[in-house]
């Protein structure tokens, strides 16, 4: 409330200012008007200047979440590649590695990325963010039932489905694809 | 029975366990002159130079003493990697189910072997049974010996309740006897039968085979497997599985022994070839065969003296074997009626082995599959199905 205030508070007297400014411009006589002439253009270079100022601040804050996401999501290409996830890892019990996502928390929550200007991106990641969050929660049931159980072969089964063609891990390979392609970065390195 | 006959069964008993001799009773299921002809009868088929024509099939390949022999030799050459790998390993594998095996078990054993795998078995169901009834059943009379002597040998098994059953168990007509005399023994207990080293790859219908030994199982009872796998099935793999078996020169002598006892022919071991094949999707297939290469006829003497010609190139095929697809087995065992309790799979680790191959021992149940064991496999698919 206050802040919309002090916002409507803020522009109404420039507003009022500037009005006036040109009231003013108007009205002096053709000689004195080089006053009100330049209080115009000192207001209005004023208004611009905060505008021009949140936009190069905004500008420079989606660039960061930007830059942190690709590394973020770099990192999870190399996870995925890696040993552990390789159809041709041992099949014995193991702790798996975990993907991330606080560089796309943090820019979805910092609002670095525009609503109109980056929705499709918005929505990608998204969805990515469930996907992450659902891949870590299965890892973690898994190793559950690996590690509790007798027989080795669980380890087994659950290394072939891990695998299996069109199962849910490569559902999450495809979106990283994607979600890099949309940040243009070479999806493969 | 009169108790005079219950007495004389009791003094017997007592006469074998008090004994320092090695006494050892052996139930004969089959006349040995009809197996002879059996024999002599696979000798005399059609020429063939694919090995499809004169035959020694499984049984007769360790039928006498000079095969049991030199199946022991085989089995002790570390050259010879399926049969030394299974023995090795059979004990870290076997601890890996016997768990699931219950209380009270008794345990028939189809083809003894040498007895080594037996007598880890005995042992751990003797810790739940001092009263177990151990029955192997072998073609040989002579592999019965050897294999029941190492496998009781200090296992603290009495005599008497050894009961070794020489027959061929590859007649069902047998399997239908065997089983109304396993069942009068044990009653209603439950009984482990097995077939291990691989064995049920030595006959060509060997899913017949693997369901007639299966049907004997009542709901109590188990039934362990063991056979050798492959993960996967390719000609180049099926020559890698030729090249193991073709390294042993123990495993020649020993493939050519019931040919050098039962005919006159003359072995020379470098006749001996391996000839690899696909079966299916299902396995890798080795066919043993000595082919007469000495670019004559040669007349060669049957057991029962006939004699009968042996044409330059023929074949007899002395040995059959295969390395099953590990992604077959389930469906094997199921086409057997069994279902699988649990499993464990070794590979060879080393060098000279192709990858991929290993031993599997599974620990199997009659029946359908029941939901729990499915159930696990779902779990996974539950999780990262989609
Ligand atoms: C490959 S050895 C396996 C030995 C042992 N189970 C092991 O794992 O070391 C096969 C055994 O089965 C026996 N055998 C093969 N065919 C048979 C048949 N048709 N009837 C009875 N015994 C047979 C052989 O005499 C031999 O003792």
């Amino acid at each position: 409330m206050t802040r919309i205030a002090i916002t409507a508070l803020t522009f109404g007297a420039l507003a009022v200012a500037m009005a006036l400014g040109v009231t003013w411009f108007v009205v002096s006589p053709p000689g004195d008007r080089w006053e009100p002439a330049v209080n115009s253009f000192a207001l209005l270079a004023g208004i611009t200047g905060i505008f021009a100022e949140r936009w190069a601040a905004q500008r420079e804050q989606r660039n960061q979440a930007i830059g942190s996401i690709r590394l973020e999501m770099a990192r999870n290409r190399e996870t995925l590649d890696g040993e552990a996830f390789s159809a041709s890892a041992s099949r014995g019990r193991r702790v798996y590695p975990r993907l991330v996502q606080s560089a796309v928390d943090s820019a979805l929550s910092s609002g670095a990325l525009s609503p109109h200007r980056d929705a499709d991106l918005i929505d990608l990641l998204h969805r990515w963010r469930t996907a992450v969050a659902s891949v870590n929660r299965r890892l973690e049931l898994t190793e559950m039932l690996v590690f509790t159980s007798a027989s080795e072969e669980k380890a087994e089964q659950f290394h072939t489905a891990l695998h299996r063609a069109n199962g849910f891990f490569q559902g999450v390979r495809a979106l990283l694809d994607e979600a890099q392609a949309a940040l243009g970065d070479p999806v493969r390195p | 029975m009169t108790a005079s006959d219950g007495r004389l069964v009791g003094d017997l008993a007592r006469a074998i366990d008090e004994s320092d001799f090695a006494w050892s009773l052996v139930l004969v299921g089959e006349d040995q002159r009809d197996k002879l002809a059996a024999l002599t009868s696979d000798l005399l088929n059609k020429p063939s130079t694919s090995g499809d024509g004169k035959q020694i099939t499984s049984g007769y390949a360790y039928w006498g003493i000079g095969p049991t022999i030199a199946w022991a030799h085989a089995c002790a050459d570390p050259f010879y990697l399926v049969m030394k790998q299974s023995l090795d390993s059979f004990t870290r594998r076997w601890g890996r189910v016997r768990g699931r095996v219950g209380e009270g078990f008794h345990h028939v054993s189809f083809g003894v072997g040498t007895g080594h795998k037996d007598r880890l078995v005995l042992e751990h169901l003797l810790e739940r049974n001092p009263g177990l009834l151990y029955v192997p059943v072998d073609m040989s009379s002579e592999m019965l010996r050897l294999g029941t002597q190492e496998a009781t040998h200090r296992v603290g098994l009495r005599g008497h309740r050894v009961v070794p059953v020489q027959l061929d168990f590859s007649i069902p007509d047998n399997l239908a006897e065997l089983r109304e005399l396993i069942h009068r023994l044990v009653g209603d207990e439950p009984v482990l039968y097995s077939l291990l080293g691989n064995t049920l790859a030595n006959f060509d219908q060997d899913d017949e085979l693997l369901a007639n030994l299966t049907a004997l199982a009542r709901p109590q009872d188990l039934f362990l497997l063991e056979v050798a796998t492959t993960e996967a099935v390719n000609d180049d793999l099926a020559q890698d599985a030729v090249e193991e078996y073709a390294r042993s020169r123990a495993y020649r002598e020993f493939v050519t022994s019931a040919l050098l006892h039962n005919t006159d022919l003359t072995i020379n071991v470098d006749a001996v070839q391996f000839r690899g094949a696909v079966e299916g999707d299902r396995a890798l297939k080795v066919k043993v065969v000595y082919q007469n290469q000495t670019g004559g006829d040669i007349m060669m003497m049957l057991p029962d003296r006939n004699r009968v010609p042996f044409p330059d190139r023929d074949t007899i095929r002395l040995y059959l074997t295969r390395k099953y697809a590990r992604k077959a087995l389930d469906g094997i065992v199921r086409e057997a009626g069994m279902r699988k309790v649990t499993g464990t799979h070794s590979d060879f680790g080393v060098p000279r082995s192709s990858q991929g191959f290993g031993m599997d021992l599974l620990l199997l149940a009659p029946g359908e599959p029941v939901p729990a064991p499915r159930a696990d496999d779902d779990v996974a698919d539950v999780i990262w199905g989609n």
